[in-house]
């Protein structure tokens, strides 16, 4: 099985199967135009990436290198949050900047079931809660002035009634 | 620890996890975290309507069933519904035992939860066949056919003047007094909308016989007028769908009368601007056939389209007698005292006149315990069945004050997902969605040798129509 040998930002080299670093879009790409195979030398750099969070992409990757590629945009179905497999819900049980770290990887490295799972996750912990239990969770300051928060209020009155 | 924050995201992420949430009250609390998340949450629910007005004409949609595992509300057709900021409200109509409700549901769209009403106040008596519109916070019930007095099965049932208002805040019914000298008819399978503050009402069965006549009902000081009108109007009917077009305009489609039995294909305009009202007919090319399914089928409206649904097999006149109407069209041998829930394969046989007697007596032999499970169809020969499912049709309004036209719209794709035939349902526009619910689901089976079956099951079924959405 051929092998790629990746580069994280901090310079620690991961060597992994072609298989499982094909899952992101980017690398795939990159290899295909570089014509890499396992004689080469050649180390892919991924300077957006640091060891830690390449470590638990590569974790994901291997997992799901099996999954049928995503469906063509033509017959995607309708977005879901509540169909995150048990695994991939175990696997992202990380703290939050993890969290947000896996989903700028997953868009650098184009892993797009990554992204999807990532930003479901994310989804999830903003439905059903209040601006203020939005703010609170994410550690998000409030910079509107006393009117606009009264004007939104007011806009949105009815939407906190039962 | 990681020291990333939602904040180090690219606006475009942020802005596809808000599309991941329903777009209702999540979005509307999301505009109200922060300036930034203001700036992109406010435009997703006008993309997603807008998204889902492109989509629907072109049919690049997917249905998708909420099955009665998931709801507790009873299975019913030709019941009321309407919407409501985040829920849609469900109101009466027939049940599967051929009495009726009179109990007030809602559904809320954002979670897709029922939630039954324990109401205050004068409830409705249960009826079928009435309208529910919004007005304000209230809900306006008017109309519909009552169920049979004194238990007694096919005598002439009642049909309803009666008006009760639903005041949502205070969560009561109010019966209105009529407080004014205009005679107002009983109505079932008549059709309402609002405008300018006044519900209009046209059509509808009045005693046993079609009318055409309309009403206004100023809903400021709820007194009742019957509108004069002196040019030509759509025939007497009932079973249309009404249309709201503007402040100014209603259009209605469809429907069909009795005596001589007819399915009508046309649509009207009426024009509300002057003091004299006045109805236009509305052009519809070559496409006029397609209204023949509007009695049964309510159309919706999204954005600047009608949408009608039509089944793939069937004429327009069947089942015609399922109706709630005041009266048998039919000998009471083959009027359905007791739809079971169960199959009734072959026993309606007579209203279709295709099904023969012949088909009863094999009814047997037939793989009855295959037509639950869609899955296994598959399996039986490719000719067997030719289920019945709905299609999506979408008429263009840009025309039609200024015209009275209305434009088919060709379709590029293909619904996924569609939902098998389903008759006198409801459905109401949500935001980027549209949402059928209840009604009467046909199955008609054709057998090699030319036979069909029908199989008839009143359902409480949640279809809902949505976009097939693309990964950023």
């Amino acid at each position: 099985m051929p092998k790629i040998r990746l580069q994280s930002c901090d310079n620690d080299i991961f060597e992994v199967d072609y298989d499982v670093a094909k899952c992101s879009t980017t690398i795939k790409t990159m290899v295909d135009d570089l014509g890499l195979d396992d004689n080469d030398d050649e180390i892919v750099p991924l300077p957006n990436v640091n060891s830690a969070i390449l470590r638990k992409v590569i974790q994901w990757a291997t997992q799901h290198k099996d999954d049928p590629p995503p469906p063509e945009d033509e017959d995607n179905r309708e977005k879901r949050t509540d169909d995150i497999s048990s695994w991939d819900s175990d696997f992202l049980k990380v703290d939050q900047g993890t969290l947000f770290e896996l989903i700028l990887a997953a868009n650098y490295l184009d892993i797009k079931g990554l992204l999807d799972v990532t930003c479901k996750t994310v989804a999830n912990m903003i439905k059903g809660k209040t601006p203020e239990e939005i703010r609170k969770t994410f550690n998000i300051k409030n910079d509107f002035t006393t009117e606009e928060e009264e004007q939104i209020r007011r806009e949105n009155e009815w939407c906190e009634d039962k | 620890m990681s020291t990333f924050t939602i904040d180090d995201l690219p606006n475009e992420i942020l802005e596809y996890i808000f599309h991941l949430l329903p777009p209702y009250e999540d979005i509307r609390r999301c505009m109200a975290v922060n300036k930034k998340w203001n700036g992109i949450a406010k435009h997703v629910i006008p993309r997603v309507k807008q998204g889902f007005s492109d989509a629907i004409t072109t049919q690049n949609v997917t249905w998708e069933t909420y099955n009665s595992k998931r709801i507790n509300i009873g299975k019913r057709y030709a019941h009321s519904a309407c919407r409501h900021r985040d829920s849609m409200y469900i109101f009466g109509g027939f049940t599967s035992s051929y009495s009726s409700f009179n109990d007030l549901w809602k559904l809320n769209l954002s979670t897709r939860t029922w939630s039954r009403i324990s109401v205050e106040g004068k409830c409705p008596v249960p009826k079928a066949g009435a309208t529910m519109v919004t007005y304000g916070d209230k809900l306006i019930l008017f109309g519909g056919l009552l169920p049979p007095m004194h238990g007694i099965l096919h005598q002439n049932r009642h049909l309803s003047n009666h008006i009760h208002i639903y005041d949502i805040i205070a969560n009561k019914w109010n019966e209105l007094t009529i407080s004014n000298d205009v005679y107002i008819p009983g109505l079932s399978g008549h059709s309402s909308t609002v405008h300018n503050n006044k519900m209009i009402v046209f059509g509808g069965l009045e005693k046993q016989l079609s009318v055409n006549d309309v009403y206004s009902l100023d809903l400021s000081n709820m007194n009742w007028k019957q509108e004069i009108i002196n040019c030509e109007k759509p025939s007497p009917r009932y079973g249309q769908s009404q249309i709201f077009m503007d402040e100014n305009h209603l259009m209605i489609m469809g429907g069909i009368t009795n005596e001589p039995f007819i399915v009508f294909d046309d649509a009207w305009l009426l024009n509300m601007t002057d003091e004299c009202w006045w109805w236009r007919k509305v052009d519809l090319g070559i496409h006029s056939p397609l209204i023949k399914t509007v009695w049964c089928h309510p159309v919706c409206k999204v954005n600047k389209h009608i949408i009608i649904f039509k089944p793939t097999i069937g004429n327009a006149g069947m089942y015609a007698d399922w109706f709630p109407v005041p009266f048998s069209r039919c000998s009471s041998a083959i009027r359905p005292i007791k739809p079971q829930e169960m199959n009734l394969n072959g026993k309606r046989g007579i209203l279709n006149r295709v099904m023969s007697n012949e088909c009863e007596s094999q009814e047997k032999n037939k793989p009855k315990k295959f037509f639950g499970s869609k899955g296994m169809r598959e399996f039986l020969p490719l000719n067997a069945f030719k289920t019945s499912v709905i299609e999506i049709h979408a008429m263009d309004t840009s025309h039609l004050l200024t015209e009275a036209r209305l434009s088919y719209v060709r379709s590029k794709f293909r619904p996924l997902n569609c939902p098998t035939d389903t008759i006198l349902y409801s459905i109401i526009e949500g935001n980027g969605e549209l949402i059928m619910f209840g009604g009467i689901q046909r199955d008609i089976i054709n057998y090699d040798d030319g036979s069909e079956e029908i199989e008839i099951h009143i359902v409480n079924s949640l279809h809902i129509v949505k976009v097939k959405r693309k990964i950023i």
